[in-house]
């Protein structure tokens, strides 16, 4: 897998006014489930978005799939799954180098998923690693799971989050989308880990992507909402997990009304600066942990690392 | 605790406000029999209850999704009853909303097609009469028929929670089209829906048919009379070609007839094969 760098979520509520053509991102991630068309339909992705995700495609930056949706991990036949059926022919038609999910239950619903992270057992691992490794050959792409956010945990657990993560991708030979807003919002709200004791229980040569956002409190909570700026601690933990990993790319949401009335409508100017000042920083991170040419945008033409000596900067 | 029941047992929390409410104020032990809760379930739910917060915000962040996305799968699903609705002065988040709340906060997710249609069985149910109306039910009648032709067409198999069966098939009759008898002349409002008003459209009996036609559009709308009409429901039904004439009083090898059946065979209506 080649090493991408720096890239953006592309969802609904950024794309349209964010200047995504004009940006020098390395990397777009695509929220399949806003562009796929419904499962009782005939098309795969939605007619009326085909000219724009084909122009996205096109364009320079890599397409990364990503969703909320796929429901593979639910208890419905895998084969009816809206992974199966609309976000796996979607990533081979964007020529996605990877595909990601949450770890949510799921099945014909939508709204029910982002309250229903999986069950944390050692029942679940077997069950769940079956459909993963099933989904993945089909995918014929690494297939990486997302540490969901949550605020009402699923009864039954026998395992630490992390830990049941880390049996997942060992079983199904599968990867990891590591998402450092999740962690250090499940942190702040249950205590039940810190980010590094989190990333400590993780086998991190499995992580393909990492995502990093900001979120907000409200009601006494702190909410996963990609509605502020990244805050310090993921930062900081950032620099320390691209240390310890190599992943594919780092990759920022930015959301406003698509998870609760309690946040805000994104403000295309003021939203903007903070995307870009986001992504800069998160650039340099990784330019500090890999390199100054280490990311697709800012690579050495082949010529120049060709010939390079041995020992010599390429 | 068996995760498929823990998962099913938390989507009933969700979609049903009375058992939500026990399990926010904790007292769901209690009224475990009232929900038909088995000691499993009651467990489970027992479990949710320790975090009376933390589920009151989750069935509150389900219902704001829940009618967050309802109005929008509507407006692809049913495009022009919603621009008709929008003409007419309805409230259309109002609308769903009604929508939602009348089908047990059930959530179709990505069966827009499915949702579309139960969506427009309700309004069909519930708009009160006024200006429009009339018209209003011909629009709607013809986009769940669509909604209903595209969701069998396309679907593998029901939703969790959709419908359970599909219908039996018919015998040459493939299923990608269907007739919608209109009662106003609607197709003048269809070609400039904003340059004229639905409400406008006046009372003439009529019919169109609906084929799907694997466009990005999905379907084509024909125009057709009475006798054509009459044929192709006939077809649908599952009627013979020689049955169908005699009740049109036609021979079976009439042109216009033939022309029909052919048209259908093209438009991939009829199966051939199979009669």
């Amino acid at each position: 897998m080649t090493p991408l760098g720096i890239g953006l979520q592309y969802n609904p509520e950024v794309a349209e006014w964010f200047p995504f053509h004009e940006s020098r991102i390395d990397a777009v991630e695509v929220l399949l489930d806003t562009v796929i068309a419904p499962l009782d339909s005939p098309h795969v992705i939605l007619p009326d978005r085909l000219a724009e995700i084909d122009a996205l495609v096109a364009a320079e930056p890599t397409v990364i799939a990503h969703s909320n949706y796929g429901a593979e991990f639910g208890f419905e036949p895998l084969e009816r799954t809206a992974a199966v059926l609309r976000h796996v022919p979607a990533a081979q038609r964007f020529g996605s180098p990877w595909m990601s999910d949450h770890c949510f239950y799921g099945d014909g619903s939508w709204s029910d998923l982002w309250s229903s992270p999986v069950q944390f057992s050692r029942a679940e691992v077997n069950r769940l690693a079956e459909r993963a490794s099933r989904l993945q050959e089909l995918l014929g792409v690494p297939l990486a799971h997302e540490n969901a956010a949550y605020y009402v945990p699923c009864p039954g657990a026998d395992l630490a989050e992390p830990d049941f993560l880390a049996a997942l991708v060992e079983k199904a030979g599968t990867h990891l989308h590591i998402d450092l807003h999740n962690i250090h919002t499940n942190a702040v709200n249950f205590g039940a880990y810190t980010l590094k004791s989190y990333l400590d229980a993780l086998p991190l040569d499995r992580v393909v992507e990492v995502h990093v956002a900001g979120g907000s409190w409200s009601g006494g909570v702190y909410h996963d909402w990609h509605d502020s700026r990244v805050p310090e601690p993921v930062w900081e933990t950032l620099e320390d997990l691209l240390t310890r990993s190599r992943p594919g790319a780092v990759v920022l949401e930015v959301q406003g009304r698509a998870h609760s009335s309690h946040t805000r409508e994104l403000d295309p100017h003021a939203d903007a600066e903070l995307i870009l000042g986001d992504l800069e920083r998160a650039a340099l991170i990784w330019d500090r942990v890999y390199g100054p040419h280490s990311r697709r945008t800012t690579a050495l033409p082949a010529a120049a690392t060709t010939t390079a000596g041995p020992g010599e900067p390429a | 605790m068996n995760p498929e029941r823990t998962w099913q047992l938390w989507r009933r929390v969700l979609r049903e406000p009375a058992l939500a409410e026990a399990v926010i104020a904790g007292d769901v032990l209690e009224r475990a029999a009232e929900f038909g809760l088995d000691p499993e379930q009651t467990e489970i739910a027992a479990e949710y209850a320790k975090n009376g917060p933390g589920v009151k915000w989750a069935v509150d962040a389900y219902r704001y999704r829940l009618l967050r996305v309802t109005p929008g799968a509507v407006a692809e699903g049913a495009p022009l009853t919603a621009r008709a609705l929008r003409q007419l002065g309805h409230d259309l988040d109002a609308l769903a909303a009604g929508y939602v709340e009348a089908s047990g906060w059930a959530d179709r997710g990505p069966y827009v097609y499915t949702v579309t249609a139960e969506y427009l069985d309700h309004l069909e149910r519930t708009l009160p009469a006024g200006p429009g109306s009339g018209p209003l039910l011909d629009l709607l009648r013809l986009e769940r028929t669509a909604a209903r032709l595209i969701a069998r067409s396309a679907r593998p198999g029901p939703a969790a929670d959709g419908p359970t069966a599909d219908e039996p098939a018919v015998p040459g009759w493939t299923g990608r089209g269907a007739v919608v008898r209109l009662e106003h002349e609607i197709l003048g409002w269809l070609a400039d829906p904003e340059g004229t008003s639905l409400a406008d459209a006046p009372a003439a009996p009529g019919a169109l048919l609906v084929r799907l036609d694997g466009s990005a559009e999905l379907y084509t709308l024909t125009g057709i009379g009475g006798p054509a009409a009459r044929a192709i429901e006939g077809l649908a039904a599952g009627l013979p070609v020689e049955r169908i004439a005699a009740d049109l009083g036609l021979d079976p090898s009439d042109a216009g007839l033939r022309g029909l059946l052919d048209s259908l065979t093209d438009w991939g209506l009829r199966d051939v094969t199979s009669c």
